[in-house]
């Protein structure tokens, strides 16, 4: 599957360098609004596999302490900045597309980070994917904790089950329609539209995780070949897939709809 | 939408409407000419025999029944409604669809060898469309199609006798091309007719379950606009010619349980315990499927639903032919969740036919271990022994 998404990356490559803003202008009319999260303690739960002398456990939560604020796009990119991309030859066009005041979606993470990586050149700023910590800290109460609150010694079938029940519980009704830019409000930090029904790429990967009895880390690796998406739940998607709902699923649920929205370093 | 629904059926029903709604009425006429009555032949006397009356529920439940009956046949009552309504069948689409007793599929009816069914069907006075049925465990009369054609608004009472034990397929046929369209509309359903002495094994001793779920299969033919969404229409006869020009491509849209994508999945999963028998009637009125339980088995698989026929023992995937249902019973041995799926994976996955099966009980780890969970391994030194 590797050469299919290493074209992207080519165009991406091969695409002009386009003008030149300064980076200290975050008010810029071109620039997208954004919203400031401030420094400050914030709590983290991975996503993957966690286990405890081999028993499956949830992943800790992890209280952080961001030393720097976290600058992100106050709304997902939409169709027409999106649009932009493509029409600058830097983005793989997509079957959503149009004039409409719609987030962007069918997109993959391939799609995404090709978008980041454009739109960095055209604004001379340090634009990319949140990761997953990121996105829940933005996120605030808007992050919904996927975690089962079992301990590890439940048998192994009434933990699945669990699972299964939360899954169904947080992730709701699927909802297909595609809503205008802010419907789905803020958060209390004034992100807007997140845990709508668009998910959310972040650059975050799955965890495998060997923790001793107190919920340290002993070792942990990490599979980047599907990344999270966040929205009502997190949803472990395949970086290739523009579209991840289907019919029916043998185990696991669907995001309604794939967008993205980006950070900014600073 | 209401007035317009009242001059369509005007149109459909009375004489002056014939030039207006030529091609549909044309077809049901062609259904007229196989109308029957039975009123001239001998009257069967069965005033002697108990009666006894069933309410019919939504699938995948099945009402209240005994899995052996009295050696005395009984008079089995039913009734049902034929209802034409919109209904979603997946999160971006919905279908014109035409209901026995307004779920798709329709109810499933449990009687024992032997026993007469007595329905009573009602065509809704606010339908369209002329509908009958035909029972595949029927004898005669095109499977009674031809004695229970009604229209809106009409009544009419059909009594066959069970003569074959299997669970057996019904369908709406009322005509012509309107008889592959009402069954894609959502028009079938399944009877089940047990032995007097209940089911048995492959040697022939008897077998009970704990549970029964009905699982009506559909595929559907839903058109879409030049936009690539589906297209929702007024009426049944609103959606025929586009619907028409799908079904005759042959490749449906959804494949589903239950009348739609998620049906059985979710909050609406089925359910069991470990060690329960549970028996799984699988019913397609028109195309092809082949049920698998991921994690599980068909410890004993009727594959064809007749009950004269010895069950098939272990099977892993089974087929049930169109046009006709199958019985399978598992007893789950280990808990957890399970998939019950039409193993096509395409048509599972990504056209809906997909259930859940959610079983409470002890994992056994005899059974199933997973002996080292997922590490990463050395690659200098490990795995060099796996390969030819």
């Amino acid at each position: 599957m590797k050469p299919l998404y290493l074209l992207g990356a080519a165009l991406v490559a091969g695409a002009a360098f386009v003008g030149w803003r300064a980076a200290t202008t975050p008010a810029s009319p071109d620039l997208p609004a954004t919203v400031r999260i401030p420094a400050g303690p914030y709590v983290y739960r991975a996503a993957g596999e966690f286990r405890v002398q081999g028993k499956s456990v949830d992943p800790p939560l992890e209280r952080r302490m961001a030393d720097a604020p976290l600058i992100i796009m106050k709304y997902p990119v939409g169709l027409a900045e999106y649009a932009a991309c493509v029409a600058g030859g830097a983005c793989l066009p997509t079957v959503a597309d149009g004039t409409q005041n719609l987030p962007q979606t069918q997109v993959s993470w391939h799609d995404a980070t090709a978008y980041a990586r454009w739109f960095s050149r055209q604004t001379s700023m340090r634009w990319r994917l949140p990761s997953d910590a990121e996105w829940q800290r933005a996120a605030a109460e808007r992050f919904v904790d996927d975690a089962v609150g079992m301990g590890a010694s439940v048998d192994p079938a009434a933990r699945w089950l669990a699972e299964y029940g939360r899954s169904i519980a947080t992730r709701g009704q699927p909802d297909l329609g595609l809503r205008e830019r802010s419907s789905f409000g803020e958060n209390s930090y004034g992100v807007a539209d997140m845990s709508g029904n668009v998910w959310e790429w972040t650059d975050g990967c799955l965890t495998n995780a060997k923790l001793d009895a107190d919920g340290a880390v002993l070792e942990a690796s990490h599979f980047c070949g599907a990344r999270i998406a966040e929205g009502r739940h997190r949803a472990v998607v395949i970086d290739f897939v523009r579209d991840a709902r289907s019919g029916g699923c043998a185990a696991g649920l669907p995001p309604d709809h794939l967008g993205f929205r980006l950070v900014r370093d600073r | 939408m209401i007035s317009r629904k009242i001059s369509r059926r005007a149109a459909l029903m009375g004489a002056a409407g014939i030039a207006a709604a030529a091609p549909l009425l044309t077809r049901t006429a062609a259904a007229s000419e196989e109308i029957m009555d039975t009123s001239m032949a001998a009257p069967a006397d069965l005033s002697k025999l108990q009666h006894i009356k069933h309410k019919l529920v939504r699938p995948p439940f099945v009402h209240p029944h005994e899995q052996t009956a009295p050696a005395a046949p009984r008079v089995v009552q039913f009734e049902m409604k034929i209802v034409e309504k919109e209904m979603q069948v997946a999160e971006d689409a919905y279908l014109q669809a035409m209901t026995f007793n307004g779920s798709v599929p329709g109810p499933m009816m449990v009687v024992h060898e032997g026993d007469y069914v007595e329905l009573t069907l009602f065509n809704d006075a606010d339908n369209l469309l002329q509908h009958n049925i035909d029972f595949h465990a029927a004898t005669g009369a095109l499977g009674g199609g031809s004695l229970t054609l009604v229209n809106p608004g009409e009544k009419t009472v059909l009594r066959f006798k069970a003569t074959r034990p299997g669970a057996f397929v019904y369908h709406c046929a009322p005509g012509g091309p309107m008889i592959p369209w009402h069954v894609v509309s959502g028009m079938s359903g399944c009877i089940l007719v047990l032995p007097r002495d209940g089911l048995k094994d492959h040697n022939g001793k008897s077998v009970t379950y704990d549970r029964m779920y009905y699982i009506g299969e559909n595929d559907f033919y839903i058109p879409k606009d030049d936009n690539g969404d589906y297209k929702r229409f007024e009426d049944a006869a609103d959606s025929y010619s586009d619907t028409l020009k799908i079904m005759n491509g042959l490749i449906p849209t959804h494949v589903v349980f239950n009348g739609r994508v998620g049906a059985l999945t979710g909050d609406n999963a089925l359910r069991a315990n470990q060690g329960e028998k549970v028996l799984f009637v699988h019913s397609q009125a028109n195309r092809d499927t082949r049920p698998h339980l991921i994690g599980g088995h068909g410890d004993l698989v009727w594959e064809l639903g007749k009950f004269n026929n010895a069950p098939d023992r272990d099977l892993e995937t089974w087929f049930i032919r169109g046009g006709s249902a199958g019985v399978m019973l598992y007893e789950f041995l280990q808990p957890g969740v399970y998939a019950y799926v039409n193993h096509n994976l395409i048509e599972a996955v990504n056209l809906g036919a997909t259930a859940h099966v959610l079983v409470e009980g002890d994992w056994n780890n005899d059974l199933m271990e997973q002996v080292v969970a997922p590490t990463e391994y050395n690659v200098a030194h490990e795995g060099k022994t796996a390969l030819p």
